[in-house]
């Protein structure tokens, strides 16, 4: 114990001795060195940080696509199963049979229509609900004109829906009876296929058992 | 990601999402150039410019949202009208249209650069 306190005391001497010989000088460059150090340490772990927040950066991209791409490929094999099982349904929507009119007002109100004309091949009127003549004539020669220019383009095109705000228009093409026509449809279309084609089917019908060879 | 690869992404999780109904689909200039397309088959350009005609030729009303072709053999081309361009697509035969018509218009509710209607 007397050993420790008199090592002890020397070293505390020692320790004085030492501090009484730090000049002013030896402070300022000691204060000089600890302040580059700290910017160096500073510096560096800006520079690591700025590099570890890009390689993170870049991971994330690239695991984002990875996800999106297995994303993909697992909608395409589930849509083709979904697909597959889905068929029997789609052959019962299509037996649905279709209205069997005997006249054009049937129609436009079966399918809630606002008007239907029928034009020859030429253009020319054939028969028509709306009451005015002159526009009825317009609507046949429109109707002429605009499968005329599809059908320049695309042969096998032969019904034709073009939606506007609000309503829209249908024409077709009906060959077994030289004959084309326009539909104007005012309340929003008829979305699904069924409904769509079943107005098609319904004018086919009607037109080709009243005008067709 | 370039812009034009961003809208071919788009366009193929459009035809994801179209579970095979959708044959090919296709981003289409106001001129009626293709700017990005996706698909299992080959794109018909002269199918794109023929319907192009139509929403140019001027006897049609101008507010046309979507011109929906019928054609023989059962598959629809319709193309969508936007604010600056089009979008086309072909479709198997006998398609679901409802499920179509509803991926065009989602489109629209994803920041469409085309705000297609």
């Amino acid at each position: 114990m007397k050993v420790i306190l008199l090592s002890s005391d020397s070293l505390m001497s020692a320790l004085l001795e030492l501090l009484m010989s730090i000049t002013l000088k030896d402070i300022f460059f000691l204060g000089l060195y600890t302040l580059i150090t700290f910017l160096l340490v500073r510096a560096l772990h800006k520079r690591l940080a700025s590099d570890i927040k890009e390689a993170n950066r870049a991971l994330g991209k690239f695991i984002m696509e990875y996800a999106s791409s297995i994303k993909l490929l697992a909608q395409m094999v589930v849509g083709g199963y979904a697909q597959m099982y889905a068929q029997p349904q789609r052959v019962r929507e299509e037996e649905v049979p279709f209205m069997r009119a005997t006249t054009l007002k049937d129609l436009l109100v079966a399918y809630d229509l606002k008007s239907i004309t029928i034009a020859d091949k030429s253009g020319l009127l054939v028969e028509s609900t709306i009451g005015d003549r002159k526009r009825s004539e317009e609507e046949a020669a429109l109707a002429k004109e605009i499968l005329d220019g599809i059908q320049r383009t695309l042969v096998s095109a032969k019904h034709l829906d073009i939606k506007v705000p609000g309503g829209g228009l249908m024409l077709g093409m009906v060959d077994r009876a030289n004959a084309c026509y326009i539909v104007r449809y005012a309340n929003d279309e008829p979305e699904s296929r069924r409904s769509h084609e079943a107005v098609f089917r319904a004018i086919d019908d009607y037109i080709i058992r009243k005008y067709g060879k | 990601m370039s812009e034009g690869e961003e809208q071919k992404v788009r366009l193929r999780r459009m035809l994801a999402e179209g579970r095979g109904e959708l044959e090919w689909i296709a981003l289409i200039s106001e001129k009626g150039d293709i700017i990005a397309k996706a698909g299992r088959n080959e794109i018909e350009e002269d199918v794109i410019s023929g319907l192009h005609g139509i929403f140019t030729i001027g006897i049609l009303p101008d507010n046309i949202m979507r011109v929906d072709v019928l054609l023989e053999n059962g598959r629809h081309i319709i193309m969508t009208k936007g604010k600056h361009g089009f979008l086309v697509c072909k479709t198997r035969p006998n398609p679901n249209l409802g499920r179509i018509y509803l991926i065009l218009r989602r489109m629209r509710y994803e920041g469409d650069p085309f705000e297609l209607g």
